[in-house]
């Protein structure tokens, strides 16, 4: 599954102008350029209660300096020229393809989350694609993906769906028609995007928690998600030092029992292959969380050596504890493998589901086009409060949609379409997003019948015994409370070491000042630097982004 | 900025032979810059001249990216402290300033950490160094190529490298082939950029038992932004006189370029681009040739009109002397005979031959004709019947 | 013979009724048979919720109809849903109604050239001159064929938009029998408007009315009035011309490659892209190419000529449905006279029975089964349209042959021998 967001801004001679003035402005200065680079690299591990145990990597690139903050503060094109800890290979296509944000994922497996971007300025729809177009290709050719498969029949530009993450100016908050969103069902992850990723890193893969990443354990794991972020932000409240974030990312979900003694035990030679053995040099930051949560007193697991320090925060359901290991500390005295014991074999009980689970399937048989067919959407709602999510369903042209007969079994009133384009022949896909108001302890279902086209013989897809995927779906929801909050994100801890409050979120907080039924702030998934504005009284969204269990569907083709 | 004139001050009482030489080098010095290969009569022999020289330069284009690169190898160990900023601004801005009306160069400077060149240097014990010896250099390249480029840009790049020698390397010293180590300790790879070895201060080698790790230096910006400049001369090339006796000297650098260094240069480039644009254009009228049915879009004929009206009009204005003109027309007509042929519509492989055609379509016109020509026989038939009756 | 109108009207109106309301119409309401992209009521309905939602219908692909037809199944959905069923087949019934006055208008023709020409008959032509119960049984029969003809049935019940172009053809018709140039102008460019291939039915119109040159005048001026009318109020109601691509555009392109019982569809999945314009062009001529030498061989007669053309626009056009074949089918027993000299009634009628048949189970086993596949179905569908030209070719070849019996008596001989005549 491949996804990417972005931003993109016209060329125009104003542009150049002020870039211009911008030039001559430096001349007079003429001071050094103040470079500010921090790379820090995390690692959390999560055993889950399904006996699985979630591994999340997390490299960040930060980088700023005078251009980069002209750039991010007055909403210009970026502007780079000495790169540091930023790969250039990527600065270059930021910099070509007008990129103010882009977030890119490359997940194989169930469980799919994707973050986005958004436009600024409004160009002109012709020479945009051809931009788009030329960018998805040097992506692909940066991550050896076959990325090139996306054209203007799986490009959207959803309403709401993926709002920025980053600074944005707030008068074009409302704009969407700059960001694109596209996924790609079919592709296949494999190490050959794996190399390119790693690349990167500044420290590549010759020292720090990348070193732990071996194809062989990440491609038979269950779940498996590389992505990179980029977005731009602010250090401070006042947003004096806006910076450039590279955050670069990489999921799994593994099962690792020893079928004979049924225990969930894990060492980091057990996941990775390969205990740690150095940090990556240039870090400022390299460390290895592990969730204790309902495990404080270590009587659940045991964790080998002993956590140097533990932090707690959140109190009842969304209480977190996470055991803190610093690897500079640890490498010293040679390879660190930390290692978890259970005592007892693992249970399989009940486990408390999210309080959002959404699932889609396929209903009908046979080939058949016409009312026979439907994507059946189950939406349910566990939570004792009324949610407000947003659908978005991004589809291909062959799929012909009737949104006359798309229906939830609910009072209509508790849903309204945000957005809706209607497909092209070999033009362009269908975009579906509506905001749906879920009742508490509730599930809602939904109904959208579609036919399917015969294609020409050339337009079917390679291995046509795969028959056809369609991309998932997305739910996004903004969750208003704390004890909505599912996971604990690592950049908790790091707020520490960077605090972020962006603009955007600004923006988000006027737009909730609106009417309650104004759904424009959605989707984010991770809070960053929260418990800053906490104390300050503001009201902190917790942007969680729940579990989905959207299933992939394929869709088998007419056998012609 | 190009002069069309140039006035010489000769004294009477020099020597005739080494005058035209020098004036040959001055005015005209075509040797580096036409591309090897070629069918023009003047290139063979100059090729069969100065072979190596001609080999050297980089691929005539109207723009390059002018990458600059840092290696630190071992960060943890070494950290070099570089202001590029700063010695671009001083070393690099001033000529591309002085080459922008010829020539576009873009500078870019990155820093690669933890990459190692894939070298294998011998302790010395003469010299108390490590020696690279000569015959390792074009293999040093290899193993960080990958790691350099830029996945957009179309422009030729031309790479200059800092390396920073790791730990157990230190001090680097690049050798001659008799065993004698390179004063420059740098080298220069044709058509692709350079390479400097650059080692830490003695002294902080020194007492690298006793300081708190990683050990930091300033670069040289001076030494490494001349060898730069001095690798750009050779590659352009930037003509001058007695190349041979020039060694790294202030004077080719501390001075800006000469009126008839770049008058030279920008000679030496319009011919180098007449003649590739000819053979551009000639490679695409083969190929249409070649296949019949090629369809040429508008689009691509629009390109192609240009790029041959533009070229005209740079053979005339270099034949008049208007360099300035010359190179700005010959700069648009590269431009244009490069987007005709590498448009994504003239590619050979996008059409079926003709019998393949047939191929496809006889199973599906052979049944509709049997009709036809059945009933050809019955118009037959009836003609007959009436010749007969008649 | 009132009373029989009033009993087959009453139970063909049941028929539809009853499917209609039986569990059998969600079998037969998606067929692809029956309702094509053009002419589906999903699609329609799927218009008329995408303009309620304030969506650009015509942007996007999956409503191709007209913009008043639009807006009339706006009108129908939102304010007569309930009486949905029941306006269909009132439609029907008014088509059934226009076509027993153009069949019966028609018979008073034949019988009044008859009786002009009946001196240049040859002796022996008796036997086989038309009588005037005959003919009023044939107009009867009409009804009959209409009401109850499975094609006509089936396309009402799934309540295709062929049900709207039905009624219009059969007042074009009626009007072009009757002479009345104005209407038939008119009715001619709505039925045009609506779709498409029917503008053909001009030439037979300029043949019935050519002897005056006032009502060819008339004839013009009332269709390209009406056409303009019609644009400017489209254009209006969609807001913008881009409905002319998103209709005829969609008809003479044939984007959509769906099945059906045409036979575009199998030919565009598998034609190379370069040729495609070509073939295109190919196939759509086909359906008006023989509008010109049969009108040079049926001037004397333009409803034959009508009901050619309209079964051959049924088998060339982009999108055919049974809701075609079943109007013209059901003209045929106006022929009646013709039927002695028809030579493969049992030949057309065993094929247009077993690709009925075959054609919904070679879909099923290709579609659902994943037994079959597309080739099957394209088959049989190539059998059903090859059935409806012979039959047409059967059809005009006996009007053929009993005017040359009727000039020439019914003895067959070419100097002395016995001779037969053979379409060659």
């Amino acid at each position: 599954m491949n996804v990417i967001g972005i931003r993109m801004r016209p060329e125009t001679l104003f542009y150049f102008n002020i870039i211009f003035v911008v030039n001559c402005f430096q001349l007079i200065i003429g001071s050094v350029e103040d470079y500010n680079n921090a790379f820090s690299e995390e690692l959390l591990i999560r055993p889950l209660p399904s006996g699985h145990v979630y591994s999340h990597f997390e490299f960040t690139t930060l980088w700023t300096n005078k251009r980069i903050k002209e750039s991010i503060l007055n909403y210009k094109d970026f502007d780079f020229v000495h790169y540091d800890l930023f790969p250039r290979a990527f600065g270059e296509i930021v910099e070509r393809y007008h990129v103010r944000e882009l977030h890119l994922s490359l997940t194989q497996g169930l469980w799919r989350y994707h973050k986005w971007g958004y436009p600024v300025v409004e160009a002109p729809p012709g020479a945009q694609l051809w931009t788009w177009k030329d960018l998805v290709n040097a992506l692909s050719g940066l991550f050896c993906a076959s990325l090139n498969f996306i054209d203007s029949t799986n490009t959207v530009s959803p309403e709401l769906s993926f709002r920025p993450l980053g600074i944005t100016n707030p008068s074009y908050s409302q704009n969407s028609s700059l960001m694109r969103y596209t996924a790609l069902p079919r592709e296949n992850v494999c190490t050959e995007n794996l190399t390119p990723w790693k690349k990167l890193l500044p420290c590549d893969t010759k020292s720090g928690l990348s070193t732990l990443l071996h194809p062989t354990p990440l491609y038979s794991a269950y779940y498996h998600s590389l992505s990179l972020h980029m977005r731009p932000i602010c250090e401070d409240k006042d947003c004096r030092t806006p910076v450039l974030e590279l955050v670069q990312s990489l999921s799994l979900v593994q099962k690792l029992f020893n079928e004979m003694d049924g225990r969930q035990d894990w060492t980091l030679r057990s996941l990775f292959s390969a205990p740690l053995i150095s940090v990556c040099p240039l870090s400022k930051i390299s460390k290895i969380y592990v969730d204790i949560t309902e495990n404080e007193n270590l009587e659940i697991f045991k964790l080998d050596p002993l956590p140097p320090n533990v932090e707690t925060q959140g109190e009842g359901t969304a209480k977190r504890s996470l055991a803190i290991y610093d690897n500079l500390m640890l490498v010293k005295d040679g390879p660190f493998n930390l290692q978890a014991r259970y005592p007892n074999k693992h249970i399989y009980g009940i486990i408390p589901v999210p309080s959002l689970q959404v699932s889609r399937f396929i209903t009908g048989h046979g080939l058949e086009r016409g009312s026979i067919r439907s994507i059946t959407v189950k939406l349910v709602n566990s939570c004792p409060n009324q949610l407000t999510v947003t659908y978005l369903e991004v589809l291909p042209w062959y799929l012909r949609l009737f949104f006359h007969t798309s229906h939830f079994l609910l009072p209509e009133s508790s849903m309204y379409v945000s957005k809706l384009v209607t497909a092209r022949d070999r033009e362009r896909g269908w975009l579906y997003e509506v905001v749906v108001t879920l009742p508490p302890h509730s599930t809602t279902e939904m109904q959208l019948e579609f036919g399917r086209a015969l294609l020409k013989w050339l337009e079917y897809p390679p291995d046509a015994n795969h028959g056809f995927y369609i991309p998932s779906a997305l739910t996004m929801k903004k969750l208003e409370s704390k004890s909505f909050l599912g996971m604990k994100i690592i950049d908790k801890l790091k707020s520490k070491f960077l605090k972020k409050k962006s603009k955007e979120e600004e923006s988000k907080e006027e737009l909730s000042q609106k009417p309650s039924e104004d759904p424009k702030d959605k989707d984010k998934d991770e809070d960053r630097g929260g418990g800053e504005e906490n104390k300050k009284g503001i009201t902190l969204r917790k942007r969680v982004k729940e579990v989905h269990s959207i299933k992939d569907l394929a869709i088998y083709s007419l056998a012609v | 900025m190009l002069a069309k004139e140039i006035l010489f001050f000769i004294n009477p009482d020099v020597d005739l032979n080494i005058l035209t030489e020098t004036i040959h080098a001055m005015t005209f010095n075509p040797s580096a810059n036409l591309n090897p290969s070629k069918d023009l009569k003047i290139t063979k022999e100059i090729i069969q001249n100065k072979g190596i020289k001609a080999m050297r330069q980089v691929p005539t284009e109207p723009a390059y990216d002018v990458t600059l690169t840092l290696m630190l190898p071992q960060p943890h160990f070494l950290k070099a402290e570089w202001d590029v900023s700063a010695a671009v601004k001083d070393y690099l801005d001033p000529l591309v300033d002085e080459l922008k009306d010829i020539v576009e160069l873009r500078i870019r400077s990155q820093i690669l950490y933890m990459t190692s060149m894939r070298i294998n240097p011998k302790w010395s014990s003469n010299y108390k160094h490590y020696s690279l010896p000569e015959k390792q250099l074009p293999l040093t390249i290899n193993s960080i190529e990958a790691k350099l480029g830029s996945f957009v840009s179309t422009r030729p790049s031309l790479h200059f490298i800092v390396y920073i020698p790791s730990d157990l390397q230190t001090p680097l010293y690049i050798h001659r082939n008799d065993g004698t180590p390179l004063e420059s300790n740098s080298f220069l790879i044709p058509r692709w950029g350079g390479i400097m070895i650059h080692n830490p201060p003695e002294k902080l080698i020194e007492k690298k038992g006793n300081s708190s790790l990683p050990l930091t230096f300033q670069i040289d910006s001076q030494w490494v932004m001349k060898t730069v400049i001095f690798h750009l001369h050779k590659l352009f090339p930037i003509p001058s006189l007695n190349e041979k006796d020039v060694k790294y000297t202030e004077q080719i650098y501390a001075n800006s370029l000469t009126d008839w260094q770049i008058n030279g240069l920008a000679r030496a480039r319009v011919l180098s681009y007449l003649n590739s644009i000819k053979i551009t254009l000639q490679s695409l009228c083969d190929l249409v040739g070649e296949i019949s049915n090629m369809v040429v879009s508008d689009e691509v004929a629009g390109w192609v009109w240009s790029a041959v009206d533009d070229w005209k009009l740079c053979l005339d204005a270099s034949q008049e002397g208007r360099l300035e003109e010359a190179t700005a027309f010959c700069k648009r007509a590269f431009v244009s005979s490069d987007a005709a042929f590498f448009h994504p519509s003239m590619l050979a492989l996008l059409y079926f031959p003709d019998n393949q055609k047939y191929a496809i379509y006889v199973p599906l016109f052979l049944p509709v004709s049997i009709p036809v020509v059945l009933s050809f026989r019955t118009v037959f038939k009836l003609l007959n019947f009436k010749a007969k009756k008649d | 013979m009132i009373r029989n109108y009033i009993i087959i009207y009453f139970l063909g109106a049941m028929a539809r009724f009853f499917l209609m309301n039986s569990s059998l119409i969600s079998a037969v309401k998606n067929r692809v048979e029956v309702s094509t992209p053009l002419n589906s009521w999903l699609r329609v309905k799927e218009g008329v919720f995408l303009h309620g939602q304030g969506i650009p219908v015509y942007n996007g692909g999956v409503y191709h109809g007209t913009p008043l037809e639009l807006a009339i199944s706006e009108l129908l959905i939102r304010s007569w849903s309930n009486y949905l069923h029941i306006i269909f087949i009132a439609l029907d019934l008014i088509t059934t109604t226009f076509l027993v006055l153009a069949a019966s208008t028609y018979t008073i023709k034949l019988l009044t050239v008859q009786k002009q020409e009946r001196k240049l008959y040859s002796t022996d032509a008796d036997a086989i001159l038309l009588k005037e119960a005959d003919l009023r049984r044939g107009v009867f029969l009409v009804a009959a064929a209409f009401l109850f003809s499975p094609y006509s049935i089936v396309s009402c019940a799934a309540l295709t938009t062929t049900t709207f172009t039905n009624l219009l053809l059969a007042a074009t018709i009626y009007a072009m029998l009757k002479g009345y140039a104005f209407w038939f102008g008119a009715s001619l460019a709505l039925v045009t408007y609506q779709s498409f291939y029917p503008i053909c039915l001009l030439v037979p119109g300029i043949l019935e009315m050519g002897h005056s040159k006032k009502s060819v005048v008339k004839i013009f001026t009332s269709f390209l009035v009406t056409v303009y009318l019609l644009f400017f109020v489209s254009s209006e109601i969609s807001g913008g011309w881009q409905f002319l691509t998103a209709t005829y555009g969609f008809i003479l392109s044939a984007p959509d490659l769906t099945p059906n019982i045409g036979l575009f569809w199998y030919f565009f999945t598998e034609m190379f892209e370069h040729f495609r314009l070509f073939f295109l062009a190919t196939f759509q001529i086909n359906a008006f190419v023989y509008v010109l030498p049969l009108a040079t061989k049926l001037r004397k007669d333009p409803m034959l000529l009508s009901l050619a053309l309209l079964a051959l626009t049924a088998v060339f056009r982009s999108y055919p449905s049974l809701g075609d074949v079943g109007f013209y089918m059901s003209l045929l027993p106006v022929w009646k006279h013709l039927y002695l000299y028809l030579k493969q009634t049992f030949l057309v009628g065993c094929m247009l029975v077993s690709t009925s048949v075959l054609g919904p189970i070679m879909y099923n086993l290709w579609i659902f089964n994943g037994s079959a596949n597309a080739n099957f179905y394209f088959a049989v569908t190539l059998a059903f349209n090859t059935a409806q030209i012979f039959l047409v070719t059967d059809l005009l070849f006996a009007h053929v042959k009993r005017q040359y019996h009727l000039f020439n008596g019914s003895k067959l001989e070419v100097d002395g021998q016995p001779a037969t005549l053979a379409l060659e």
